[in-house]
């Protein structure tokens, strides 16, 4: 390459680092192209494309490695632009075509990085598509390309001088004054400080640790009379369209993330006047922050906008890598950083229509990879279009409809009335689909999210729940109330028992009206719920107590809720004695009468509360004291924990429970026919769930007796022994069953078909496995309610055969007929649908507030903005959201959310996913300082801090991956199932030990100088230190020269920290997970069928490729010897003289030598297009070659596969071609590592066995080469005439002992005669020397009759005992050898690979090798493999001595 | 900074809502303002009885 040469710029280089470290290698392509109707000359196009390259200075360009890690680019001074013209059937083979070509990677070292790909349809349809590296191309370039092309070909553009060269603007931009790059900087320190990490717009799926890149788009046209509005408003206002669609995007996205800072991205062109027209890499992103804080009216949001717009291209220098790190957020590979939303504006000049007699029209190209989470592009013309990309990882199609849908509400109001204030712009509230879709309830007629719900009086007055089940005792005094163990309490006995209570707790108050608090100290079996019961039909309220809490605290919350009774066990009563008010005692069922204990002001009578299994109930005997409930009156009194710590009294009245029981029966369906399995204590508010709903309506509560023993299979026996029909648990205690009957599944016949679950968010995955475990035939119910609400405000229903596709996040759903839920703002606004915010409840089933609490009770309950007069709303501290279908989605607790650097965490998520691990039975997550630290409970020893996080951050953005992790025996709780935080063990300190392994060392000192810090310690994070993208690409480099070992970019990244980094590095680490199946694909303009023979006789010439190798080297001697073919040898070089003085070089290196006249030297490269040559000598060499032996390659032990691709691959691929084009024979030299896969390990590889399974393979080398061989292979199958050989270890002359010094068994032998120790492995070492190899390929390649595949694997193989015979050494084990060889240092012959080397043995696992196909063939030639021998190995180390001591 | 004002209802039930802001039907101010923290500890003072009013008794 010739020509001139300067450095990249820093975009140009984060670019090329990214390419280099193999991360995403199509991911930084620009494409473009149109279906062009009418006649195409494709001669014509190829020279009009490699005129545009001749007038572009960045389609000449190529990058290269100048050796420091640090690019250069080198312009030539032609290219020769690559075209490819294929004939395809179809529109579909014509978009197969497409995908195919714009993923096919670049070599960047290789001008130009541009191809072209023409498809004809038909004579006159073809489509022209373009595809450029972005390292020297963007956006706008495609724009000029196209606009100059279509030019040309019409010839209306016919330029006389070259285009300003790039090479212009990177002066420019090196040349630019110090201060002025100074103050940008300042300026982006300053405007970016503190700013979000990442928006907390809210999204349908949870963020995945790495996006997919998969994108969809949302489009649509503003209406006209809104696009003149905008022209209008932006001429009113002295501002652009551009700077009211920000102002719009602003807005939208802070209403619906509730959040007033807000940063978008937008492209900027860093091109002037002067380079307008100029092909290059001129886009840098800048970053717009907008500030909403005080509801600032429209203007004012439009002159921010306009000034900040100003500001960013005044200072849009900076590269955006620079701007990530003066802003100081810390990078994370789920996002974008900075940034997710990206606006960019284009101003339509409109493609050409035409271009002579040829129309242009759209073609459908591959979508390009979501980078952003959000795009908004928007083009200006004679519409205003938009276009909203999302990552389809986040968001669904009908959420990304109604963020446009509030984008043009914004853009509606922000050409109105300029003194709006932003909270007045009318978004839509409402969901957009009303009921039906997502009711959770199809018979109940659930009423839609926000609206207010009757409570209407029933026929006949209004009565109390305790009225309403005397009623179903009335109707049905037989049936079965409650079922518990060894007992079957009847409508009719329950209610004698209540009555019996509340005759016995008597008049409670001089006061009708006062309605007293009674305590219920007892669990929840048929006495708990007719004391329950009694107390109610006394007209009082009642607290249960739970029967295991210290007598104080029972004493103390007596008090708090100022209780003048307490019902419990006797025993229990004795504890109580601080209490001041009756007690009346409940024996035992089993026991003697108890006798009653003395209240300080009155006493009760004595007794047992008996009501007898078949106990009657006196119809219109009238409730002893009970005066008739009001719906006004309290009901109970449920002490819940906040999360300050301190119970609150919640005080819910016979009106709210009455509302709830009615709504919540309906909604499931309750009735005399169903037994509902209850489990939670009577403290919890769920029990009221499960009371009056089933015994308002007739049915049958059954009560466990050991609800803590219920797993899986306990509860499928229990259920199916009793019936139940309905069960009622906590979500953990649900996943447990999930988990434990997920294999077994619950039997044909299960009685239970209503599963209801709450208290935490129901993952996805489970309710999935609920629906299969139960054969489809149980609904899950999810619902969501606090205390405060009555029980349940909302449910969600997913039936057992519901469809769940993608859902992201089990809803909570709709709200209960009798509530109202309203999603607000920080402000009290509501949130636009699909925003996210706190979640209220209103409506019939609001509690009256907390007992003995004002001010508590004043700040949770608020004033209902747009509810009935008078009406309250609860604010539940919930975060939520309106789904586009109408239904409540819960976003986890707005006091548990932290901010650290910048991102909003909720540790209940990252519980979540610690609790997903197989092992771990509960955790904890919390923050000390700026960290997360998580807790968790596991019984398995092995499990590591390093295998949680491993697991981790295979779930989760790395945001939220902890910074430390404390494995426990178990989390305390406290009964409301809270982290009782006091009792977790203290956080393990920030560590800052040195490094303490070698690989860590090495590691250290490669960040110490690449990042230029003095000291880095093991627990150092990359970005903590002040690492960046740019930096991590250089490190990449350096490990891979430093210590052989190849890692990627994403290890540099995403670990966590030196340690961890050094971890990956040793497990030799990124085994990347590759497809490469669908990457074998033949290129489509491969002519395996010349549809013409040539006409021009064929020369004689042998073309062979890898020539400068040591097995080249044996072939092109054997050739020589076996033929009178001349042999054209392609190899990197100047020129022919250089290139023919290389080969010579390398045979004389072995000892070989070739006479004048026979030998040619080629210059080309493997890795490029046609290896380089033009198309006309491309053409001559396919039409002079007989034989095509194509035995080049990339050998490279560590090589990552992306960056063999282009050698490997593209080199095969173009051998093919040249093949295909003049119809040679192609011997391909595969290798048999293609074998090592997982398919072939253990069994017999013959000749005839096909490589087709790749999984498995560990290396890039072996990746790439299966690749290749496939290529082949498939080729073979088109038609196209190639032999595949494949060698196994080629050794030594078996005369000579000459070797190529630097593979790997040579360096072993050589450590091991230095060492005089051969390592004592378990390997029979396989050896073919290279004569014998290139003497049997040589045969079979110059028979026109050789035909199938050839393997040379020495089946006389030795070991290393032989090994250390021979030369007379020790054998040792392996993990001593590897510590000796180690101790040679930087200049033992071994130091490539001692990196690498783990202490375990290393493991060579490959297939048993049948090569009696080629045995045989070689054989008749009179060729046989010399055993390997002690011999042998003593020739190989005599000669390595030599070359050691030379 | 007095941006909160002291609010109740029909019910006498009372809560905070923030000055300027428009008070929704059936509620009116008692005309205690002060900070968010003031209003609370005002209320804590004066409701004294917290049953809703249409089921308070003669005391």
């Amino acid at each position: 390459m010739t020509g001139t040469s300067f450095p990249l710029t820093p975009a140009q280089e984060r670019l090329w680092f990214l390419h280099q470290a193999g991360h995403d290698p199509s991911g930084y392509h620009v494409w473009g192209g149109h279906r062009l109707r009418g006649p195409l000359d494709a001669g014509h196009l190829g020279r009009v494309l490699n005129r545009l390259a001749a007038r572009h200075e960045a389609l000449r360009t190529g990058l290269a490695d100048t050796g420091d890690g640090r690019p250069i680019q080198i312009v030539s001074d032609a290219s020769e632009v690559d075209l490819e013209v294929v004939e395809v059937q179809d529109e579909a083979a014509a978009h197969a075509a497409c995908d195919t070509f714009v993923a096919r990677p670049f070599a960047l070292g290789r001008a130009p990085l541009m191809r072209a790909l023409l498809l004809r349809l038909a004579p006159d349809d073809h489509v022209l598509v373009l595809c450029l590296h972005h390292t020297i191309c963007d956006g706008r370039s495609l724009q000029v390309l196209f606009t100059e092309l279509y030019g040309m070909l019409a010839g209306t553009f016919e330029p006389a001088e070259p285009a300003v060269p790039f090479s212009e603007y990177v002066a420019r931009l090196r040349g630019g004054s110090r201060e002025r790059a100074q103050a940008a900087r300042d300026y982006w320190r300053t405007r970016l400080a503190g700013a979000p990490s990442l928006l907390g717009l809210p999204t349908d799926r949870p963020r995945p640790a790495v996006p997919s890149g998969r994108g969809a788009q949302h489009r649509w046209t503003l209406p006209e009379h809104l696009r003149a509005g905008l022209v209008d408003a932006a001429r009113r206002t002295r501002t652009t369209v551009f700077a009211m669609v920000l102002a719009a995007l602003g807005v939208t996205l802070g209403r619906c993330a509730d959040q007033d800072d807000i940063v978008v991205g937008c492209p900027m062109d860093g091109r002037t006047g002067r380079d307008g027209g100029t092909v290059g890499m001129f886009a840098n992103t800048v970053a717009l922050r907008l500030d909403l804080g005080g509801d600032p009216a429209v203007t004012d949001l439009l002159r921010q906008c306009r000034r900040t717009v100003a500001e960013a291209l005044a200072h849009g220098g900076t590269p955006f890598d620079e701007v990530v790190e003066l802003a100081g957020g810390r990078r994370d590979l789920s996002h974008n950083p900075l940034f997710q939303v990206m606006l960019v504006m284009d101003h339509l000049d409109g493609r050409p229509r035409t271009a002579g007699d040829l129309l242009v029209e759209h073609w459908e190209l591959p979508a390009p990879e979501a980078r952003f989470d959000l795009t908004l592009f928007v083009t200006v013309g004679d519409d205003i279009e938009l276009y909203l990309d999302y990552a389809a990882d986040l968001f669904d199609a009908d959420t990304a409809a109604t963020l446009a849908h509030h984008l043009t509400t914004a853009l509606e109001a922000l050409t109105g009335d300029p003194s709006l204030p932003l909270s007045h712009i009318p978004f839509t509230t409402t969901p957009t689909e009303t009921t039906g879709t997502a009711s959770a309830v199809p018979a109940a007629g659930l009423s839609e999210a926000g609206s207010v719900a009757s409570s209407e009086v029933p026929a006949g007055g209004w009565a109390g729940v305790a009225e309403l089940v005397v009623r179903q005792a009335e109707r049905g005094p037989d049936r079965v109330a409650v079922m518990a163990a060894g007992e079957r309490l009847t409508y009719g006995g329950l209610v004698a028992r209540a009555r019996e209570v509340a005759a016995r707790l008597g008049p409670l108050s001089g006061d009708p009206d006062a309605r007293p608090v009674v305590g219920v100290s007892l669990p929840a079996g048929p006495d708990g719920i007719a004391a329950v019961l009694g107390v109610l039909l006394a007209g009082a309220a009642y607290l249960p107590l739970d029967p295991g809490h210290p007598p104080a605290r029972v004493t103390h919350l007596l008090r708090r809720a100022r209780a003048v009774a307490v019902i419990a066990p006797s025993g229990r009563l004795a504890e109580l004695d601080e209490f001041p008010g009756a007690k009346l005692p409940v024996t035992d069922q089993t026991g003697p009468s108890g006798e009653f204990v003395t209240g300080r002001t009155r006493r009760v009578g004595p007794g047992r509360l008996e009501g007898g299994i078949t106990g009657e109930v006196r119809p219109g005997s009238a409730d002893p004291v009970g005066a008739a409930v009001r719906p006004g009156d309290p009901a109970y009194v449920i002490f819940t924990s906040g999360s300050t710590g301190a119970p609150k009294g919640v005080v819910v009245s016979h009106g709210a429970v009455a509302e709830f029981t009615r709504s919540f029966a309906d909604v499931h369906g309750f009735g005399p026919e169903h037994r509902v399995l209850m489990l939670p204590p009577l403290t919890f508010d769920a029990s009221v769930g499960d009371l009056f709903p089933v015994l308002t309506t007739g049915g049958t509560l059954v009560v466990h007796p050991e609800p803590a023993r219920l797993d899986g299979a306990e509860l499928v026996r229990f259920c199916a022994e009793h019936g139940v029909t309905a069960v009622d648990a906590p979500v953990a205690l649900w996943r447990r069953w999930v988990t434990d009957l997920a294999e077994s599944g619950v039997p044909e016949s299960w009685p239970v078909e209503i599963m209801m679950v709450g208290g935490e968010q129901v993952p996805v995955e489970d309710a999935r496995t609920w629906q299969r475990v139960t054969r489809g035939r149980c609904a899950l119910f999810n619902h969501y309610g606090p205390t405060e609400a009555t029980v349940c405000a909302t449910v969600h229903r997913i039936g057992g055969t519901d469809e769940l596709g993608d859902l992201g996040r089990v809803p909570i759903g709709a709200p209960l007929p009798h509530v109202r839920a309203r999603v607000l703002d920080r402000s009290g606004r509501a949130v636009p649908t699909g925003g996210v915010g706190e979640l209220h409840l209103g409506g019939a089933g609001l509690a009256d507030g907390y007992a003995g609490e004002p001010a508590l009770t004043a700040a949770a309950f608020v004033p209902d903005p747009d509810g009935p007069a008078g009406a309250r709303l609860y604010r539940t501290g919930d975060l939520a959201r309106v789904r586009p279908d109408g239904a409540l989605e819960f976003l986890g607790r707005r006091d548990r959310q932290v901010k650290i650097r910048g991102h909003r965490i909720e540790p209940a998520e990252v519980e979540h996913a610690i609790m997903e691990h197989p092992d771990v039975t509960d955790s904890a997550v919390v923050v000390s300082g700026d960290r997360l630290v998580a807790y968790a409970a596991t019984r398995t020893p092995d499990l590591t801090p390093g295998a949680l996080r491993e697991f981790l951050r295979e779930r989760l953005p790395g945001y939220l991956v902890p910074g430390a992790f404390v494995p426990v025996a178990a989390i305390a709780r406290t009964t409301h199932g809270k982290v009782d935080q006091a009792a977790l063990p203290p956080p393990p300190g920030p560590a800052g030990e040195a490094p303490a392994t070698a690989t860590e060392s090495a590691l250290a000192a490669v960040w110490q100088r690449v990042i230029g810090v003095p000291d880095v310690r093991r627990s150092d994070n990359f970005f903590e230190v002040g690492g960046h993208s740019l930096l991590a690409g250089r490190v990449v480099a350096e490990i891979r020269r430093e210590l052989g070992a190849d890692v990627s970019l994403r290890a540099v990244l995403e670990t966590a920290d030196l340690a961890e980094l050094a971890a990956a590095v040793e497990r030799g680490a990124e085994r990347e997970h590759l497809d490469l199946e669908p990457l074998a694909v033949l290129p489509p303009d491969l002519a395996v069928r010349p549809a013409v023979p040539s006409p021009v006789r064929r020369g004689s010439a042998i073309l062979l490729t890898g020539a400068t190798g040591f097995l080249g080297a044996h072939l092109i001697g054997e050739l020589l010897a076996r033929t009178d073919a001349e042999i054209i040898c392609l190899v990197r070089a100047g020129d022919e003289h250089r290139a023919g003085e290389r080969v010579l070089a390398n045979l004389r290196a072995y000892g070989l030598d070739a006479p004048p006249g026979r030998l040619r030297g080629l210059p080309g490269d493997l890795g490029s297009s046609r290896f380089g040559l033009d198309r006309e000598r491309f053409g001559e060499l396919a039409r002079e070659v007989e034989v095509i032996c194509h035995n080049g390659g990339q050998v490279n032990f560590y090589e990552s596969f992306h960056r063999m691709l282009p050698v490997n691959v593209g080199g095969t691929v173009e051998a093919l071609r040249l093949a295909g084009l003049g119809g040679a024979r192609l011997h391909v030299v595969s290798t048999l590592g293609v074998f090592l896969g997982l398919a072939h390990r253990g069994r017999v590889v013959t000749e005839a066995t096909a490589p087709d399974d790749p999984a498995g393979l560990e290396t890039g080398y072996d990746q790439s080469k299966w690749v290749a061989d496939r290529l082949a292979r498939r080729a073979r199958d088109e038609g196209l005439p190639v032999v595949v050989h494949r060698p196994a270890r080629v050794s030594g002359h078996s005369a000579t002992g000459l070797g190529n010094p630097g593979d790997y068994f040579s360096r072993l032998l050589a450590t091991c005669v230095r060492l005089r120790m051969v390592p004592d492995l378990p390997i029979e070492e396989d050896l073919a020397p290279v004569d014998h190899v290139a003497a049997g390929m040589a045969h079979l390649i110059i028979d026109p009759a050789t035909a199938g595949d050839f393997h040379y694997f020495n089946g006389a193989t030795i070991s290393y005992r032989e090994i250390a015979e021979a030369l007379g050494a020790d054998c040792v084990p392996w993990d001593t050898w590897r510590r000796e060889a180690a101790g040679l240092g930087a200049d033992s012959p071994f130091a490539p690979f001692a990196p690498v080397l783990s202490a375990a043995d290393p493991q060579f696992r490959r297939p048993v090798f049948d090569c009696g196909r080629t045995e045989r063939a070689l054989a008749r030639a009179g060729l046989a493999c010399p055993p390997a021998d002690g011999a042998l190995i003593r020739r190989y180390a005599g000669r390595l001595a030599e070359v050691v001591h030379a | 900074m007095s941006d909160v004002l002291v609010v109740v209802n029909h019910e006498e039930q009372y809560s905070v809502w923030a000055a300027g802001r428009e008070l929704p039907p059936g509620w009116r101010a008692t005309g205690f303002a002060g900070t968010r923290e003031e209003c609370l500890a005002h209320i804590e003072t004066v409701w004294t009885d917290m049953r809703p009013l249409s089921v308070r008794g003669g005391g």
